[in-house]
């Protein structure tokens, strides 16, 4: 038997000593841990902060805006805690060859200006500010592409057109998105909903 | 042939030329034991099936049927289908789903419904595949942002594609060790991004329809894969499988050449949505 315990009055010695050993074991335990987790920490791969300036989302008639397509974006562009991405909604008009190219086409103008429109309703309802552009250019591919470089877009959104597209016999749709995806100079978010499957 | 199950799925892929019900008999009893509805066969991966071997599905669903469950088959290629049409006593009375989903919401073990999280949907799950390119840490980045504003898994999945030369179960040295590094790292990060990361190894000679499998399995709303700058024709090809046979979003992310205005050398394929 420990000689203290016969001497109540070194009770309080032997409490204190104990406490200052426990306190000790418990900083040491910590430090050790800690150790640990922070080497575990330094294995993690640094993930790519997806961070964009300028989300582009092209239409033209063929494509125009789905409502998924405007959500994804809108989550790509997403603050994260960093500074929301400006969403660009262009839309291309193709001028015939017998035309000038800044001839006016009102009722495409017209009707690519309701596209835009409602496509920029649905991204202020991702409480985010949408910038739009109409576009006239020969092509709707070539007037996509110059669209990217000249709002210095970061991340070019694509949907894959709903249906079955086979490389052999494409829909032009099919073929346009194809061909931006492959010909952007940025990133490309190519993107196919499940609700395109119904 | 070679045969893969998961729950109440038994997976086929290669060549069935004989009877093989002997064989596989006693891995579905153990199988009807849990999911006593019945069992799904996928066929997505069969090759070949000759008129003998068709009468593995007529042994295994007489047996199935006698014991008050169903049989349903699922992802059957055109060739076998014409081969179970021909057989007497089969064709007309297997029943046969488009898909995997569908044949398990047939035996009423779920709702078959299109998941999504482009819809703003409220999942609970999104599948990154990682193929072993430095591309892997943008499918990763990518599901986390997708899955962060409804805090779902981010599931790991990298596909280790055994080739065709060596058994499945082949042990295979470095490109394991690489898997088994790669998750270690990416399931750190995701824990760093406050999600919560399930990461798995999935061994397979089918990479596409293995992800494609695991992504339906887990109940995923979205698939994410990331393409390297001039990535090759076979992970085009892989992403276009994918893109066809999901039956979820997917996302596939192209990252630029690092010189900006680079055109890529290989193009990335696009391919349709229509359920098989």
């Amino acid at each position: 038997m420990p000689e203290w315990i016969a001497h109540p009055e070194e009770w309080g010695v032997a409490a204190l000593v104990a406490a200052v050993a426990m306190i000790g074991i418990f900083v040491l335990l910590r430090l050790i841990l800690g150790g640990a987790r922070s080497l575990r920490g330094t294995a993690a791969a640094a993930l790519p902060a997806k961070q964009y300036q300028r989300v582009l989302l092209p239409a033209s008639p063929e494509t125009g805006y789905s409502e998924e397509v405007v959500s994804l974006a809108c989550r790509l562009a997403g603050s994260g805690g960093h500074a929301a991405a400006a969403i660009v909604l262009t839309y291309v008009i193709e001028v015939p060859r017998a035309l000038a190219p800044n001839a006016e086409m009102p009722e495409e103008e017209a009707a690519a200006q309701r596209v835009l429109d409602e496509a920029a309703a649905s991204v202020k309802r991702c409480g985010l500010q949408p910038i739009i552009r109409i576009r006239k250019a020969r092509g709707v591919l070539e007037g996509t592409l110059r669209a990217i470089g000249e709002e210095k877009a970061d991340l070019l959104v694509l949907m894959v057109p709903s249906g079955s597209i086979s490389p052999n016999s494409p829909s032009p749709a099919a073929s346009l998105t194809r061909e931006l995806a492959r010909r952007a100079p940025c990133e490309v978010v190519l993107a196919r909903t499940a609700a395109a499957l119904v | 042939m070679i045969v893969e199950i998961r729950d109440e799925v038994v997976t086929l892929s290669g060549t069935l030329r004989r009877n093989r019900w002997a064989t596989l008999q006693s891995a579905v009893n153990v199988r009807l034991r849990h999911h006593p509805a019945g069992i799904v066969v996928d066929c997505g991966g069969l090759q070949l099936l000759t008129p003998e071997g068709a009468r593995t599905f007529r042994d295994a669903a007489q047996h199935i049927v006698a014991g008050g469950g169903r049989i349903v088959l699922a992802n059957v290629p055109p060739e076998v289908m014409q081969v179970l049409r021909q057989t007497p006593n089969l064709g007309s009375q297997l029943p046969i789903a488009a898909t995997v989903a569908d044949a398990r919401a047939s035996l009423g073990l779920e709702i078959s419904r299109p998941r999504s999280v482009a819809g703003g949907g409220t999942g609970t799950a999104v599948a990154a595949g990682l193929l072993g390119t430095e591309a892997d840490s943008h499918a990763v980045a990518m599901a986390c942002r997708l899955a962060y504003s409804m805090q779902a898994t981010v599931y790991l999945i990298y596909l280790l594609v055994v080739p065709r030369n060596k058994p499945l179960l082949a042990a295979l040295g470095d490109q394991e060790e690489a898997a088994r590094g790669a998750l270690e790292r990416l399931e750190a990060a995701v824990r760093t991004a406050r999600l919560r990361p399930a990461p798995r190894v999935e061994r397979t000679r089918d990479p596409a329809g293995r992800l494609v499998a695991v992504a339906s399995e887990v109940r995923a709303d979205a698939i994410t894969l990331a393409l390297p700058p001039g990535s090759s024709e076979e992970l085009n090809a892989l992403a276009e499988a994918v893109l066809a046979r999901a039956d979820c979003d997917v996302v596939i992310n192209r990252l630029p050449a690092p010189q900006s205005g680079a055109v890529p050398a290989a193009p990335v394929l696009i391919a349709g949505g229509g359920r098989h």
